[in-house]
């Protein structure tokens, strides 16, 4: 028996999705579907599980210590997200422009891309040591207070996870805004030359316009990646002092393999899916707007 | 006019001068730290250059923690990983881009929301079934959670599209099969894409931290980074930065390098990694 012609090619088309396909159930379907089933579950002492509805949703919500961590993650959500997003999209500026140095300059900016962030934590471990570290040096030679316990003290336990992923972030965002400034049509900027505009007048009414698609999908992306990293939380904090570090990954990362409370850390994971699920959500109806805002 | 045009460009000299420079701060540091006697860095933390480079540290830190085996296990998780990759993309990305089948949108999509769904959610449930598969603590264990791409799938599929139609045409009439047409047509031509991609999950893969932190327990699976935490705990208190730092280096060097020779080929994989359809 022959398949004929068009049955032969759905059957090659089907085989070769096949094995992608296994692993993308295996390995990212599933666990959704687990996540939110452990969620609905309590291991007893004995380790017996039993079914407990929605209790591990409600005992999370009413505790002091979940409504601090999503505090938190918003915390550093913000306050990493948009200095790196203006230090990308300012560097993507001023190197777009014909430089000297220009590639000793995007070198600089964009290694920490390129390190891992567990690695170059370890550094910024030492540079933010209380007696012997950088930090504090150069704002005892400014005149500043300079006897400043970077990583165990409030707030600054926080600004300085907040300092490390600006520094990690930035470098990427701005290669991805001068990917997007070099999609600008040159002559918009001879045109306006002409009509006599200046350089803020430039900005303002060429680049920031025909930048908003990229500006809203390095946004979106740079929101998402701030509800995954917590290599440094780990290396430089472990979620302290007294949790004001703590962010959603880690609280999840604490209950499944600290605590080892598998319905919290579902529940948790859930959630997580949950903000994943309505920034994707967002990302996909704004590009949407930006396709028909660019006919 | 003129005057005006070289005060400006001093202005953006000077700004990327000292950002850069803050940017840098901490591989400086890092660098010059890895090459200092215990001593000398508490003596006088400004003097930014060591006395005299001593290659003492990185020996020490070399036979303190077994970094030759967690060299290998990186290489072999983050190269072997790459290698069954671009066989997994590469097969479904022609699918989705070359051929008709009911259905196929629909697959795509749900491909896609892997880019949704990523590792780092999923860390729990995914342990449990590498527990279940008995690999907790093996090199597979690492890998197998990444064996599918959505990205990957999604750069190549752009690739594809992009042969002319006339390519694959006179592949069929030499008597191409599928996978001579893929082999011999297409992937000659996506070299680019492929490349690419390359760089991203090698470069991804060789600096993760939390995944291979929870699955692997021995220096038989430990990849370099959670080696590097580990060796970083056993090294307690302050008196050991200049070994640290060292140990640092041996973990991130490779990358680093790799970086400055092929800097623009790095610059333009990581350009192309934002999807913007």
């Amino acid at each position: 028996m022959r398949l004929s012609r068009k049955w032969r090619t759905y059957l090659l088309g089907y085989l070769l999705i096949l094995p992608s396909f296994v692993f993308l159930i295996v390995f990212t379907y599933y666990p959704v579907v687990r996540s939110v089933w452990l969620s609905l579950f309590q291991k007893m002492a004995g380790g017996v599980t039993k079914f407990v509805g929605l209790a591990n949703y409600e005992y999370m919500f009413g505790s002091r210590l979940f409504r601090q961590v999503m505090q938190n993650n918003l915390v550093y959500s913000l306050g990493s997200v948009i200095p790196a997003i203006i230090l990308g999209l300012v560097f993507a500026i001023l190197l777009n422009k014909r430089l000297k140095l220009r590639g000793a300059f995007r070198f600089s900016i964009f290694y920490p891309t390129m390190i891992p962030i567990a690695a170059a934590s370890m550094v910024w471990i030492f540079l933010f040591s209380q007696s012997y570290g950088l930090l504090n040096k150069v704002l005892s030679l400014l005149g500043l207070s300079s006897n400043i316990d970077w990583l165990n003290t409030t707030p600054y336990a926080m600004l300085s996870i907040i300092l490390v992923s600006v520094w990690k972030f930035a470098g990427y965002y701005m290669l991805l805004f001068l990917s997007g400034l070099q999609s600008i049509d040159e002559s918009l900027y001879e045109a306006a030359v002409l009509e006599g505009a200046n350089a803020w007048q430039k900005f303002r009414k060429i680049t920031l316009p025909l930048l908003s698609p990229t500006t809203f999908f390095v946004t979106l992306m740079a929101i998402i990646n701030s509800f995954q990293s917590v290599d440094q939380v780990y290396v430089m904090t472990r979620g302290g002092p007294y949790n004001t570090t703590n962010v959603l990954l880690y609280y999840i990362y604490q209950n499944g393999f600290v605590y080892w409370d598998t319905g919290i850390a579902s529940s948790a994971s859930v959630v997580l899916f949950s903000i994943l699920l309505v920034f994707t959500f967002i990302y996909y109806f704004g590009l949407q707007h930006f396709v028909h805002y660019e006919r | 006019m003129k005057r005006g045009n070289l005060v400006s460009k001093a202005t953006v000299y000077l700004v990327l001068v000292i950002f850069s420079l803050m940017i840098l701060m901490p591989l400086i540091w890092l660098t010059t730290t890895a090459f200092k006697t215990k001593t000398e860095i508490f003596s006088n933390p400004f003097n930014i250059l060591p006395g005299s480079p001593d290659f003492g540290n990185f020996k020490n830190a070399w036979s303190y923690a077994p970094f030759a085996s967690y060299y290998l296990n990186t290489i072999i998780t983050s190269f072997g990983l790459l290698a069954i990759q671009l066989v997994t993309i590469t097969m479904a990305a022609y699918a989705f881009a070359r051929l008709q089948f009911p259905g196929r949108d629909f697959f795509f999509i749900l491909f896609l929301t892997q880019l949704m769904i990523t590792p780092q959610s999923t860390i729990l449930p995914n342990y449990l079934t590498i527990s279940q598969m008995g690999l907790i603590d093996t090199r597979l264990g690492v890998m197998l959670p990444y064996f599918a791409s959505a990205m990957g799938t999604f750069l190549m599929r752009q690739a594809f599209k992009s042969v002319p139609e006339s390519l694959e045409d006179a592949g069929k009439l030499d008597g191409c099969n599928t996978f001579q047409l893929i082999w011999h047509v297409f992937l000659p031509i996506v070299r680019p894409s492929l490349i690419a991609f390359s760089i991203i999950s090698v470069t991804y893969h060789w600096n993760e931290f939390l995944w291979p932190l929870l699955v692997t327990e021995t220096s038989r699976s430990r990849t370099l980074t959670v080696g590097l935490t580990i060796f970083a705990q056993q090294a307690e208190g302050g008196a050991e930065w200049s070994l640290l730092m060292a140990a640092t280096l041996i973990v991130i060097g490779p990358l680093l390098i790799a970086f400055t020779i092929f800097q623009k080929l790095f610059v333009q994989s990581f350009a192309n990694s934002g999807m913007k359809g």
